[in-house]
């Protein structure tokens, strides 16, 4: 998902005024994927929820020293969206796997049985193929269970009131009238 | 994940192209140094690092834009983009393995039996994505995009 441009960003602006426009872009761009991102739970929505997370996080690292404590809470906020969209994307990956494995599994199962047909195969066999049959669907009832529990923590940390708290928490901190910061000085 | 390191100097009242040259040299640094590290080590930690890394520039690049020429901006975004790509699927290779392991160690042993196929066949793309990821690295060091960004870093400076 490609960044959206940052409007009336200016080379000759200070940070502060630039990183305003950055951070309500980039927290713009969050807010409107989170709905659908949180709603269907679907994999490629919650790969640009977690890159936007990831982008917004970013920009408040590095600026954050502009606009007080409040834009430490929202880099705090980010990295958390951004770590839970993390674990559930890893669980998208082993299941993707779990599935592509259960397919070849199928075929040289099926293949057994024809083999079975005809009283050739050994008891042992059958148990072993039947044990990863069940284990194979184990692991999968797993691994969605865990997703969905990953899922309902990201959607409550995302909920009406967490939204608007990280949008205030930031229009706060954009608010912020400090004395000139340096970083690292 | 690691923060990555605060860049000295910076100020609010600064030039935003002035800050934004500083912050690519600082983070063209810390690609250098973690790309050592995945040189030595091979994987694990610092190929993560070097993931971030990479990551932390493009959003930079991205941020940023204004600050630097548009054609060769891009031009290096793409480079950023597609070696993070190629990393990325080494990573995701542990990252599997790992889960995998972590599951299989909270099942009973006859569990852990039956998923054993799926666990060698994870391995085995594993090592095959560790070939790559070597093919990955010897285009991270012949590219020298650092050496790319640094130049870009410089006409940040200079943009009036």
């Amino acid at each position: 998902m490609r960044a959206r441009a940052v409007a009336g960003l200016a080379a000759r602006e200070s940070l502060r005024k630039g990183a305003e426009r950055i951070i309500s872009t980039r927290l713009q761009e969050l807010l409107e994927l989170a709905p659908l991102a949180l709603a269907g739970g679907e994999a490629r929505a919650l790969h640009d929820l977690r890159i936007a997370a990831k982008r917004m996080r970013y920009i408040l690292e590095l600026t954050g020293f502009c606009f007080g404590e409040h834009a430490e809470a929202a880099a705090a906020s980010a990295r958390a969206i951004q770590e839970l969209a993390g674990a559930i994307h890893d669980y998208d990956l082993l299941l993707e796997r779990i599935g592509a494995h259960a397919t070849d599994f199928t075929r040289e199962r099926g293949q057994a049985l024809a083999v079975q047909a005809q009283g050739e195969v050994p008891p042992a066999a059958e148990r072993a193929d039947l044990a990863t049959c069940a284990a194979l669907g184990s692991l999968a009832i797993e691994c969605q269970a865990q997703r969905a529990l990953l899922l309902a923590q990201l959607r409550t940390r995302f909920d009406e009131d967490q939204r608007s708290a990280l949008r205030r928490t930031l229009l706060a901190a954009l608010r912020t009238r400090q004395r000139p910061a340096r970083q690292g000085a | 994940m690691a923060r990555a390191a605060q860049v000295a100097g910076l100020s609010a009242q600064q030039r935003l192209c002035e800050a934004a040259a500083s912050v690519l040299e600082a983070r063209c640094k810390e690609l250098e140094a973690h790309t050592r590290a995945l040189l030595h080590e091979g994987g694990g930690e610092a190929l993560h690092d070097v993931r971030v890394d990479l990551r932390r520039l493009r959003s930079l690049l991205e941020d940023f834009a204004p600050c630097f020429p548009e054609r060769a901006r891009r031009r290096a975004a793409k480079e950023l983009k597609t070696l993070a790509a190629a990393l990325g699927v080494a990573r995701d290779s542990e990252v599997l393995e790992a889960l995998l392991a972590r599951h299989l160690a909270l099942s009973a042993p006859a569990g852990r039996r039956a998923l054993a196929s799926l666990q060698r066949s994870i391995k085995e793309q594993r090592a095959l994505e560790q070939q790559r990821l070597q093919g990955a690295l010897a285009q991270l060091q012949s590219k020298q995009p650092t050496a790319r960004l640094q130049r870009l870093a410089k006409h940040a400076r200079e943009a009036r």
